[in-house]
């Protein structure tokens, strides 16, 4: 049969039922046991010191409280990675900033959205061949330099990114 | 008023009555272990004087117990009162650039504070490590009592285990921590 551990011991009270008193949580603690305590110097005391010991370890606990537990969520964070939909769209915009030159068609909004679709395919175009360009000549052109120097700020991007949202492991 | 309540302690024929003052003081010096003749323990009998007689009406039946319930409460006010004043104390008071001390012993004083830091920090650990040490039902009735200010009955709920188990967790788990620190009660 368990023993009730609020129950008096050899007359007086058991450590749970006084850390619970100090713990101000009376109502649980039965009423005879209360009165004890209450006419008790000795219970009275321990109880003292136990009540000393509640708030030390509730400021321990409070200090020790691991950052984690008030971070932001990591899973959500941990869902969103890199920012893909940001990457496409500065890549977007990059790409249409090369093919799209608004001044060269003399302001004619018209002119250059039909210029816009005549020089994204000859862009590409460039591209493959300047590549083609280096990997046979193996000199350098200003479009592989500016185009390289593109794709690395890409990269740049993505690793500073990727790091930036993945958390860091917990070290406990 | 207070006078009529007060004569009612002092100068009843009965002897209880009587004595209760001086019950009250002791009681609340025990508690906050010092000495009757300490000014917490003066403070702490006259406030619980104070809150018997604002509450008389409550006083049903005989009036030592409640008295010494009300001193009870008091003295536990007492010493949260003051861990949180101390606390206070210690993150509002930087070092003052007019006490008069030289370079040199500022200089000394970072390294002392660096010292304390490096222990504080270790002790932290050792918190953190004694926690996750506890199984997981002490470790949870610790956390949800301390960390998340819930009652012993609502713990009990949440863990769907007896409120004596709950109140068995928290004074293990917590003498646990306690002694991860190397902080002992004392008796």
């Amino acid at each position: 049969m368990n023993k009730d551990p609020f129950d008096l011991e050899q007359g007086h009270a058991t450590d749970v039922a006084l850390s619970a008193l100090a713990d101000a949580q009376e109502e649980v603690v039965p009423q005879l046991v209360v009165a004890h305590v209450d006419s008790c110097e000795r219970c009275s005391s321990r109880m003292g010191a136990l009540a000393h010991q509640s708030v030390r370890a509730g400021e321990w606990l409070q200090d020790a409280r691991p950052v984690k537990d008030i971070a932001p969520d990591t899973a959500a964070m941990d869902s969103a990675k890199v920012p893909w939909r940001l990457v496409a769209a500065g890549l977007f915009v990059a790409f249409v900033g090369s093919a799209f030159d608004f001044s060269a068609t003399g302001g004619d909004k018209v002119q250059a959205v039909v210029s816009f679709f005549h020089n994204a395919p000859l862009f590409l175009r460039s591209l493959i061949s300047s590549f083609n360009h280096v990997a046979h000549e193996r000199e350098g052109s200003i479009a592989v330099v500016a185009v390289t120097a593109s794709l690395a700020l890409c990269a740049v991007t993505f690793v500073v990114a990727r790091h930036r949202f993945i958390p860091e492991k917990s070290s406990s | 008023m207070l006078a009529a309540f007060m004569e009612r302690i002092t100068r009843q024929p009965d002897a209880e009555a009587r004595e209760l003052r001086p019950a009250v003081l002791r009681t609340v010096a025990c508690i906050l272990h010092v000495s009757v003749d300490d000014a917490d323990a003066q403070d702490a009998a006259n406030e619980t004087l104070r809150r018997a007689f604002e509450k008389r009406e409550a006083a049903q039946g005989e009036l030592r117990p409640y008295v010494m319930g009300i001193a009870r409460h008091v003295a536990l006010d007492v010493i949260r009162r003051k861990k949180r004043e101390r606390a206070r104390t210690v993150a509002d008071s930087p070092p003052s650039p007019e006490s008069g001390s030289s370079l040199m012993d500022r200089i000394a004083d970072d390294k002392e504070a660096v010292d304390s830091a490096a222990a504080r920090t270790e002790t932290l650990r050792n918190v953190r490590r004694a926690l996750l040490s506890l199984d997981e039902g002490p470790r949870r009735a610790v956390e949800l009592f301390h960390l998340e200010g819930k009652s012993y009955r609502e713990i009990s709920a949440t863990l769907d285990v007896p409120v004596g188990t709950v109140a068995t967790w928290v004074m293990r788990g917590r003498k646990s921590l306690l002694d991860a620190v190397g902080e002992e009660v004392k008796p």
